[in-house]
């Protein structure tokens, strides 16, 4: 990455806003380093990593601030996330980082194609209540 | 007692689904928020700000796994004084910002935009 590239920082800054907004955003940093800078898969998770803990850092004390996240919902989530992760950085440390990069794709499609279809369900609901 | 089945029936989609979010956070590095959010939304209130506090309850359930998760990577670019300024200090100021606007937004069209750039990102990355 150039610290003088003058579209990083822009770019950079966009995504961590969707991302303290609630649309996403952390998918795309991967796609932006992988695509323009041609960073290797690893590495531009790792930075991803970096990335969304730096948003998060101040993003969740805020969202806390204004109750809007159940401490047992947390709970349940960081408690059985973290062997879930376990499982899925052992699986990463046998993967060649071009199947990574297809799986991370395969993820971000679905995802997307997902994200589209529950705002349309959304839609058709609230257009069927109005009538 | 139908009620109470269903409350288990609940909470073990919720537990399949944390486990399955952490999966896919050690495995990709991110993504973990997407699954935290579509379990909330699925089992969660809807209606009213209910996205909202999906989204916020996904973001700070993957801070800590994703601090976890940190410490698995080799430190790719550490040492590296770019990283903080083109990553980490924008990214702080953009999330603080992001969170204030959360609550000032519609992101109907937004989500669209990002939800379509996600597809053809992914395509892309699949095919290249």
């Amino acid at each position: 990455m150039n610290f003088l590239d003058l579209w990083t920082l822009p770019a950079v800054f966009a995504v961590a806003v969707l991302t303290g907004t609630g649309v996403g955003g952390g998918g795309l940093l991967v796609l932006y380093l992988t695509v323009f800078f041609g960073t290797e898969q690893i590495k531009a998770q790792w930075l991803n990593l970096v990335f969304f803990i730096s948003v998060s850092l101040t993003a969740v004390p805020y969202h806390l601030s204004k109750r809007r996240v159940s401490p047992g919902i947390l709970a349940l989530f960081v408690i059985l996330g973290i062997p879930g992760m376990a499982g899925g950085y052992l699986l990463r440390r046998v993967l060649p980082g071009d199947v990574l990069r297809r799986i991370f794709g395969g993820f971000l499609t679905a995802a997307g194609a997902i994200a589209f279809g529950k705002r349309g369900e959304v839609r058709g609901e609230e257009e069927s209540r109005r009538k | 007692m139908p009620l109470k089945r269903d409350r288990v029936l609940s909470f073990a989609a919720a537990a399949a689904g944390a486990v399955a979010a952490g999966a896919v956070n050690g495995l990709i590095g991110s993504g973990a928020g997407t699954v935290f959010y579509f379990v909330c939304r699925s089992l969660g209130k809807k209606g009213g700000d209910a996205g909202k506090d999906h989204f916020a309850a996904a973001m700070a359930a993957v801070l800590p796994i994703s601090l976890l998760s940190l410490t698995t990577y080799p430190p790719a670019a550490a040492g590296d004084p770019n990283v903080l300024f083109t990553l980490i200090l924008p990214g702080a100021a953009g999330g603080l910002l992001g969170a204030f606007l959360s609550d000032k937004m519609k992101s109907g069209t937004l989500s669209r935009i990002f939800a379509a750039l996600t597809v053809f990102g992914g395509i892309y990355l699949i095919l290249g």
